[in-house]
């Protein structure tokens, strides 16, 4: 892909975990903390396929520090970086074996994004008990991992025009 | 779903599971409870909690909490945080704490506050102990 269409590709899919983030801000699923969608997830699952797992660690934490100001404080951007680098390895790691669907990638994605939170919570609280909060957390982060794996899924098979675009600029 | 996507979700289950089995549990009710309070840059001693009481909890940065204690528990009454999570997460009691997510634990993140329920030795609340 050319570099040009890699980088508007690449700032798109920014602006669009932006407008999701902000959206799920709005909405919050559940009152106990550390519980939300995490439908940039999707978006960054898309990315790894689309624009490579180096623009998507960029992408990740242009949108973790952009968001982190514009909605929270410094030390959500901590909480969210510490899970969003944890969470996009996995699943940058497993996205594209054999045998692994995005659903997949998408469920460890979504595990791990909590991992990495309650261990930065752990940390900065020294508070190391936290660790049992994951057995509820832990699986919350599969189904919701679950749900945008299988929605990056579809929107990856139901969005062909980009693919028609990048062969004919091949 | 594909093969592996299944043995993912068959680990990850696996493994909170287990975190589930071994969280803190409900404690034998002849044994006496304490608040301990962890602050930034600040130590308490745990308080009893057999008399009701108001503590208030005051930071530098501006940070201000206030703790509810009655006897046998203890609830964040007041909370000047932005996402007042703690008040939310409600009482923690010896009865309800086997059914909190947060088990015995209140916590409020932006003031970096923990309250939490233990017995005299300090430890968190074991199974069966």
């Amino acid at each position: 892909m050319k570099q040009t269409r890699k980088l508007t590709l690449a700032a798109i899919l920014v602006a669009v975990m932006l407008v999701l983030g902000y959206l799920e801000s709005l909405f919050p699923v559940s009152p106990v903390p550390g519980i939300k969608m995490g439908l940039a997830n999707s978006v960054l699952l898309i990315g790894i396929y689309w624009v490579g797992v180096r623009a998507c660690f960029q992408m990740m934490v242009v949108k973790t520090v952009l968001l982190g100001f514009m909605l929270g404080n410094p030390m959500m951007i901590l909480y969210s970086l510490a899970g969003g680098v944890l969470s996009l390895t996995a699943m940058s790691l497993l996205a594209g074996r054999r045998g692994v669907s995005p659903i997949g990638a998408g469920i460890a994605g979504g595990v791990l994004h909590n991992v990495g939170q309650v261990a930065v919570a752990m940390l900065i609280l020294q508070t190391p008990s936290l660790i049992y909060y994951l057995g509820i957390l832990m699986p919350v982060g599969a189904g919701m991992g679950l749900l945008t794996g299988t929605i990056a899924n579809m929107l990856m098979r139901h969005l062909p025009p980009l693919k028609r675009i990048e062969k004919q600029e091949d | 779903m594909k093969r592996r996507d299944w043995l993912i979700l068959f680990f990850v289950l696996l493994f909170s599971l287990a975190l589930f089995l071994l969280r803190p549990q409900t404690a034998a009710p002849e044994m006496r409870t304490y608040l301990r309070i962890t602050a930034p840059g600040q130590s308490y001693p745990l308080v009893a909690l057999d008399t009701a009481q108001e503590i208030v909890i005051d930071q530098e940065n501006g940070a201000h909490n206030v703790i509810s204690v009655f006897p046998g528990g203890f609830v964040m009454a007041e909370s000047n945080c932005k996402n007042q999570d703690c008040i939310h997460q409600g009482q923690v009691t010896v009865d309800n704490m086997g059914s909190r997510p947060l088990a015995n634990q209140i916590i409020c993140l932006p003031n970096k506050v923990v309250l939490e329920l233990v017995s005299a030795d300090e430890r968190v609340l074991e199974l069966g102990s």
